[in-house]
């Protein structure tokens, strides 16, 4: 008998314990809660991990969050930050495609009492988000030493986050981006630095491992981009120099030695070149469009370096491509041209719909991750006409763009929150044109995730599934430096 | 009777042995080899978190380098860090003291006592080795303790029962303490062996399953690790230097398995062998502490010593030590001439010591750890605070195991401060609130930038000002143009003036150094430091001119005739007492 009385007053405390949980009933002041991340106002696909968030740092003994979704449904949830099940989050965003959640956030001081903020909105897309998640680079934003680096991939439906391949498992060797066909997990390439050094191509379950550099051409190549057939990729052959500033205002200055365009055929190993982008001017950051007739790059006439670095200024270009004959054409139009607007173009990104073309524009150089000034563009390819984002750009650097295969979505790296860690951020192309606020990858923890990360989410994309790349098998391959040599196809 | 008083005597020679050697160890570390628990310090920043011990928790030997960690961060005070390595040190030699006991159970024990400084003493000249982290102690220290325990309990079971607690034991010290579980694999194998009351079959059986699930722990983890296999074999995080196997290591690693067994045949032996014992200490131990300086690498202490002395910014310490060891090394030449600098004596005793030319004062960038922060902290202090962030940033990102650096994330906080990067700072401050020694630093400082108002540090004021406003890239060959940069931003940038004045003459470049002088005379007309005096009377002499004396003094004018008397005699013995001079380093090319 005497154990149902502590069963009885256990009971009790537990649900004095959770009434506790609960603010009393008040109305709502007009402040809104100052949360990170900023999710407020902000568009999200149906298919988001939970957008969990942080009221304040210390202040905040409790927090309450209430949510309701416009069309049906809703969720609450309660304790030091406004941490979301997984399940009933899913539950409620699908519920309200097309609609409205409504978040209700209560705060509990250290003296016990209770204030009410005034309610903010999601609005839940009515555009899917098909894709398994995201796949970046995590590297800190160093300089010429990087310590551990690794490709990872994150479930955007989840918390998950699982090494694609880790600079651990390849001894010491530096590991360059994850360029993907279109988000597909059985499609992409990834360079390796260092002795027997190489680029990696998966296509299926094969995994080649290739020495880009053939004796025609300057170096190996660096940044790529898939035609869509899967057949051939587009690289820049780059010499990447770094100049570093004493000033206040910037960091760090990269530019290119030399940079060409070739094509690689993935069937023959062969390197496809023409003199017209194998120039002394600087060719780089190929892309090609959705139909894979043509390929974007940024062209700059060369200049004096590093003295001349604030006159090196790249245009928006094109040059046709044949993919039935594997040529490229013999003649370069100009976007969008840097004499003119007296700024830099770079990484050209074409949406997969070919409706849209994004791009950084910057006071100069090549590497938008490293200028504050980096803001993303869109250029209307109807219409040819351009603008900048300013629904998304930020006084920090806004680059390393890139759509989802589904259409719509899109991803960047920005540096907004402290100047040095580029995070990534996801916004949507409303059908107004326009983007949506953008939000903050979500994190089941995020102000300690953001807080204590030190790495930037390098050349982030999307992935339709999950890679699955067999790291013992790479490491086998790289450390007996199994390399297919290419060669130039005459 | 006699027995009882032979074994309380006995404990108390082991314990006052312990206390003296502990008392040893402490002097040691907390003494000559304080700046080796600094140079441990700031290769990590352990943090008080969750996600910090998770990044440990799912690999061989993690729980053992955190605890590691968690300990070196005591490091930060050179008192406690001396305690805690003598703790450390001593602890381990009592385990291997009582596993020795349990070897020889039933047994004479007092050469245990003996036998167990073995070990300890290649222990702790293993850690002579720099690289060696207090993760290596912590895991030898579990495996030996969990030896004990198991030893301790290993009763008549049956044999399914002995396999099973073989097993478990195994898979839990592999996680725990990592590859070094091999030791315990080795002595519950001798242990079993040396057993009469265990049949031959049943010590087959549970040798081999030891062997066994060893083999498979190894084998399992590497398929869910991303490192590569012979990391595993030589223990993740033992040493800072993850692909590079010590052959002390296993050599220590074995004679921890070889002293409990040389224990229990000396127990078992007659007379004669117990004589060995003396004599086989005397030949091991006493050579080993007596040459104990062999077992580092002096350059390397010689430069962690300077390192150590850089982060405190002890500029007297290093003069005084650099008057005692010769600096001739580019980072001690770089830090004695930071040191000279600061202390303002650089315009006038730079050539007292060894110079090597312009990258004695400010060397060019190398991919490691203290050379780069050395560098950066000649940066900090010249006021290049964007060159400061990218040595220190670059020295962290150098650190071998992946690990992030206190000292420098600490600096890179204050820079971002001085740069005005206030949420930059935030990031870093915060990390540092989640250490045990740096979080009231952090704190103070999240309160300082929280109100802006507020009066910031005056060296972050002095250092702000100090940097140069325009587009301006860093050159390595053109760094004489961005001190005299620094010097006319801030005619008050004493570093900056000596280092300009010095570079040319670094250079044996005298038209240069007349520009410079030019330069600096503009805003500080009375400015003549023995340097310039020296090298205008070189000038008028080499030019074939009267010496100005006006602008030098008698003694300079002296010494100068009496170099060129020696010169020109061409006798080395002559030469020698002006080898460290200004007129030597240009006339000679040394």
């Amino acid at each position: 008998m005497k154990y149902y009385k502590y069963l009885l007053i256990f009971a009790c405390v537990m649900l004095a314990a959770c009434s506790g949980g609960r603010p009393p009933e008040m109305a709502p002041s007009s402040e809104l809660p100052d949360i990170f991340p900023d999710y407020t106002d902000v568009t999200i696909p149906a298919q988001i991990a939970p957008m969990n968030f942080d009221v304040t740092y210390s202040d905040a003994e409790q927090v309450y969050v209430k949510v309701k979704g416009s069309k049906e449904g809703g969720m609450e949830t309660s304790g030091k930050t406004a941490e979301f099940d997984e399940k009933k989050w899913h539950e409620l965003t699908g519920r309200n495609v097309g609609g409205i959640l409504t978040f209700e956030v209560s705060v509990k001081d250290k003296d016990g009492k209770w204030h009410r903020y005034a309610p903010f909105v999601m609005h839940v897309s009515d555009k899917p988000l098909e894709d398994y998640g995201v796949v970046y680079r995590k590297i800190a934003p160093g300089y010429q030493t990087f310590s551990k680096i690794g490709i990872y991939q994150r479930d955007l439906s989840s918390f998950e986050e699982t090494p694609v391949l880790e600079e651990t498992a390849i001894e010491g060797k530096c590991m360059n981006c994850h360029y993907a066909n279109r988000g597909r997990a059985d499609q992409f390439s990834i360079h390796i630095r260092g002795k027997n050094g190489g680029t990696l191509l998966k296509w299926g379950d094969k995994i080649e491992y290739l020495n880009t550099k053939a004796p025609e051409t300057q170096g190996n190549a660096t940044y790529g981009y898939w035609h869509p057939d899967g057949r051939y990729v587009a690289y820049s052959v780059n010499k990447i120099v770094q100049n570093f500033y004493l000033d206040k205002e910037h960091n760090i200055e990269p530019w290119d030695v030399f940079s060409d365009l070739i094509v690689l055929d993935t069937e023959t190993d062969q390197l496809i070149t023409s003199p017209i982008v194998a120039t002394p001017r600087c060719e780089t950051t190929p892309a090609f469009s959705p139909d894979g007739k043509k390929i974007y790059f940024c062209l700059a006439d060369s200049v004096d370096m590093p003295g001349g670095y604030n006159r090196l200024k790249y245009s928006l270009c094109c040059i046709d491509f044949d993919a039935k004959e594997g040529k490229l054409g013999s003649k370069i139009d100009t976007l969008v041209c840097a004499s003119d607007i007296d700024r830099s173009v770079s990484l050209p990104r074409p949406s997969y719909d070919g409706r849209y073309l994004m791009y950084n524009l910057t006071e100069h150089g090549t590497s938008p991750i490293h200028h504050a000034d980096a803001d993303l563009w869109i250029m209307d390819l109807s219409t040819g006409e351009s603008r900048p984002l300013d629904e998304a750009n930020s006084e920090w650097s806004d680059a390393y763009h890139n759509w989802s295969p589904g259409g719509g979505w899109f991803l960047f790296n920005s540096k907004r929150r402290d100047g040095m860690y580029g995070n990534l951020y996801l916004s949507c192309i409303g059908n107004d044109g326009k983007a949506t606020k953008p939000f903050l990858l979500p994190q089941r923890n995020p102000r300690k995730y953001y807080d204590e990360a030190l790495h930037s989410f390098n050349a982030p994309d999307f992935i339709a599934e999950k890679i699955s790349l067999d790291m013992h098998r790479v490491r086998s391959m790289v450390r007996k430096g199994e390399l297919t040599n290419v060669s130039v196809r005459k | 009777m006699t027995k009882e008083i032979q074994k309380s005597s006995l404990k108390y020679i082991v314990a006052v042995a312990f206390a003296v050697i502990a008392a040893a160890l402490y002097l040691f570390w907390a003494f000559p080899y304080r700046a080796a628990l600094g140079y441990r310090e700031e290769m990590q920043l352990f943090q008080t978190t969750g996600t910090y011990f998770a990044g440990f928790a799912l690999r061989p030997a993690g729980i053992a380098i955190y605890i590691g960690e968690f300990l070196t961060q005591f490091f930060n005070n050179y008192w406690i860090g001396g305690a805690v390595m003598s703790l450390l040190m001593v602890m381990f030699g009592l385990s291997c003291y009582v596993i020795c006991n349990k070897f020889t159970s039933g047994h004479s024990k007092t050469n245990n006592l003996l036998l167990s400084l073995i070990p300890l003493t290649f222990l702790w000249r293993f850690f002579g080795n720099q690289d060696v982290t207090l993760g290596f102690i912590t895991a030898l220290l579990i495996v030996t303790f969990g030896t004990y325990l198991y030893v301790s309990t290993d009763y008549d079971y049956p044999s399914a029962e002995k396999c099973l607690r073989v097993i478990v034991a195994t898979s839990l010290l592999y996680w725990v303490a990592g590859p070094i579980t091999i030791v315990f694999t080795l002595l519950i194998i001798a242990f079993t062996c040396s057993s009469r009351q265990i049949s031959v079959g049943k010590k087959a059986i549970v040798a081999t399953v030891a062997i066994l699930a060893i083999i498979a722990n190894i084998y399992l983890w590497s398929i869910f690790i991303t490192y590569p296999f012979s990391y595993q074999l030589i223990g993740i995080g033992y040493l800072l230097t993850p692909d590079v196997l010590n052959s002390y290591q296993l050599i220590f690693e074995a004679l921890c398995v070889i002293v409990p067994i040389a224990a229990h045949l000396m127990a078992r032996g007659n007379a004669s062998t117990k004589r060995i014992l003396p004599i086989l200490v005397l030949f091991v131990v006493v050579p080993a502490v007596i040459r104990y300086s062999k077992s580092y690498d002096k350059t390397t202490y010689r430069l962690i010593d300077y390192d150590y002395m850089v982060r405190a910014n002890d500029w007297e310490g290093i003069l005084r030590y650099s008057d005692a060891h010769n600096p001739d090394l580019p980072l001690s030449v770089s830090a004695t001439n930071l040191a000279l600098g600061m202390t303002g004596q650089l315009d006038s005793r730079a050539f007292d010591y060894y110079q090597n030319g312009t990258e004695g004062l400010i060397p060019p960038f190398s991919k490691e750890a203290i050379s780069s922060w050395t560098t950066a902290e000649i940066f900090f202090q010249l006021g290049m605070i964007n060159s400061a962030q990218r040595f220190y940033y670059e020295g962290m990102e150098a650190i071998p195991n992946y690990n992030k650096s206190s000292r420098a994330v600490k600096r890179l906080a204050e820079i971002a401060m001085i740069r005005g990067e206030y949420k930059l700072a935030e990031k870093y401050l915060r990390m540092l609130e989640n250490t045990i020694f740096y979080r009231k630093w952090a704190q103070r400082n999240l309160e300082q930038i929280k109100d802006l108002t507020a009066i910031a540090p005056p060296i972050y004021c002095q250092l702000r000002q100090r940097m140069i406003d325009e587009d301006y890239l860093f050159s390595e060959a053109e760094l004489d143009k961005t001190l005299g940069q620094l010097f006319i931003k801030d005619p008050g940038n004493d570093l900056a003036r000596q280092y300009l004045i010095l570079y040319p003459l670094l250079q044996r470049d005298l038209d240069k150094f007349v520009q410079y002088m030019g330069v600096v005379a503009e805003s500080l007309p009375q400015y003549n430091p023995l340097l310039a005096q020296q090298a205008l009377a070189f000038i008028s002499m080499k030019n074939g001119q009267p010496i100005p004396k006006n602008m030098v003094s008698p003694m300079v004018e002296q010494s100068l005739r009496g170099f060129a008397q020696a010169w020109t005699s061409k006798n080395p013995e002559l030469i020698e007492p002006h080898r460290h001079t200004l007129f030597h380093y240009l006339i000679s090319n040394e």
